[in-house]
């Protein structure tokens, strides 16, 4: 059985890619619900469940609702359905809704497989092979070391308002929260950064052109194989949508 | 020496490595911000019709403040972050990704012709932040979600009316405390 992990960066994002590109360009419900299918699979068998799409999926309910109700008012597409003053259903917008929720679900779940299951150190070789000097490419890896970190930072503002009695319950308490919780993120987002810059300084970062890294990235051929196969799989896809 | 002086006073480049972590945990701020805003859009009526007014001024805001604070590329690198990182909630990323980089350029440009000292220069900025993003969003809006071109375009219109002047003013004045409080010179 397969692992996605342990795939070169290189394939998981043309794979993520090629999903993305294909789900825009084709208007074939079949073909994006056959995308989204053998992602979904791929995740099975790859790590026995589907937990990883569990808030994703929520996030995307809400939004395809969002999207069935405007296409059900806005929606011009198709025969008249029904018409009551202003409000008119037209017969189109079941079909539009459909394709936008497996259009939303393939960009959502494909970007998302990418992120979940590539290193961030694989994602900063992958740059690195790609001639982006190492100063920038280990920005990625920074990104997933200091998000935790500043999530956990803004639940401690959170929790220090809590303590002092702000009220936070209401929409028009949150937005007036608002300042008083993202102005001290930010202030300590910048002590942190100017922390980490003269630590990193200090140790000699971007002293060397080159930087060794504990494990390398290779590309196998039959990964690159397989990129230039899903290459000429989009292509096909491109021609057969304009013509 | 001229040529230092000619960088130091408006140069669109600021590549130092206080500036590109800065960038990058700045960035995760820009997201922390985004998210808590775009979750009390989601509560008020305009929100569950799909337009983001709160968070369009948020990320107006952040795009436009953290390009002057950190140049180029950090206003990039942070704005591509927020864009990376919005995968985890919204299927619009792909429009994110060109509406934060081509904002994030446009407040470069503006600031190198611009010393950002009167309220027209920030007027300047983030009407191409609020116009060129959002029409960038738009079109994912149309693309990606399917929604009917009259629909998208109005809710653009509306969120670039809404967004411009109240991004504008809190960029102003964020901008003026960090110039007085030394962060940029």
């Amino acid at each position: 059985m397969f692992k996605l992990n342990e795939l070169d960066p290189r394939l998981k994002l043309s794979w993520c890619l090629f999903l993305v590109l294909t789900a825009l360009v084709s208007r074939s419900m079949i073909l994006n619900g056959i995308l989204l299918g053998v992602i979904l699979i791929s995740e099975l068998l790859s790590e026995k469940s589907l937990k990883a799409f569990k808030m994703l999926s929520v996030v995307l309910l809400i939004i395809g609702t969002q999207v069935l109700i405007i296409n059900l008012i806005f929606g011009r597409e198709g025969e008249l359905l029904y018409s009551w003053g202003i409000l008119q259903i037209y017969s189109g917008f079941i079909a539009t809704s459909v394709l936008a929720f497996l259009r939303i679900g393939i960009i959502s779940f494909s970007a998302y497989q990418f992120g979940v299951h590539t290193d961030p150190m694989d994602m900063a070789q992958m740059l690195i092979h790609w001639r982006i000097p190492y100063r920038y490419a280990m920005l990625v890896p920074m990104v997933a070391r200091f998000f935790p970190v500043m999530l956990g930072e803004y639940q401690s503002i959170c929790d220090s308002q809590s303590a002092r009695g702000v009220p936070n319950d209401t929409v028009v308490e949150k937005i007036r929260n608002l300042p008083a919780s993202i102005l001290p993120l930010m202030y300590r987002a910048m002590r942190i950064s100017n922390d980490a810059a003269l630590s990193v300084e200090l140790r000699g970062y971007g002293r060397h052109a080159t930087r060794n890294f504990q494990k390398k990235i290779n590309l196998h051929p039959l990964e690159g194989m397989t990129i230039v196969c899903l290459m000429i799989g989009f292509g096909g896809v491109l021609i057969k949508t304009i013509l | 020496m001229q040529n230092e002086q000619a960088i130091g006073k408006r140069s669109i480049f600021k590549t130092d490595t206080k500036s590109l972590i800065g960038a990058v945990v700045m960035g995760i701020v820009f997201v922390i911000a985004c998210q808590i805003t775009g979750q009390i859009d989601n509560m008020l009526p305009w929100g569950k019709m799909g337009m983001l007014l709160i968070n369009g001024t948020v990320w107006a805001f952040f795009t436009g403040i953290l390009t002057l604070l950190y140049k180029q590329p950090g206003g990039l690198i942070a704005a591509e972050v927020e864009a990376l990182i919005s995968i985890m909630y919204t299927p619009l990323w792909p429009t994110f990704i060109f509406a934060n980089g081509i904002a994030s350029i446009w407040v470069s440009f503006v600031a190198v012709k611009c010393d950002m000292t009167k309220w027209s220069h920030h007027i300047l900025a983030q009407g191409g932040v609020c116009v060129l993003g959002n029409a960038i969003v738009g079109v994912g809006l149309v693309f990606i979600l399917g929604l009917p071109v009259g629909v998208a375009a109005v809710s653009s219109l509306i969120t670039i009316a809404v967004t411009w002047p109240l991004a504008t003013l809190a960029q102003k004045k964020v901008y003026d405390a960090l110039m007085k409080s030394g962060m940029v010179k």
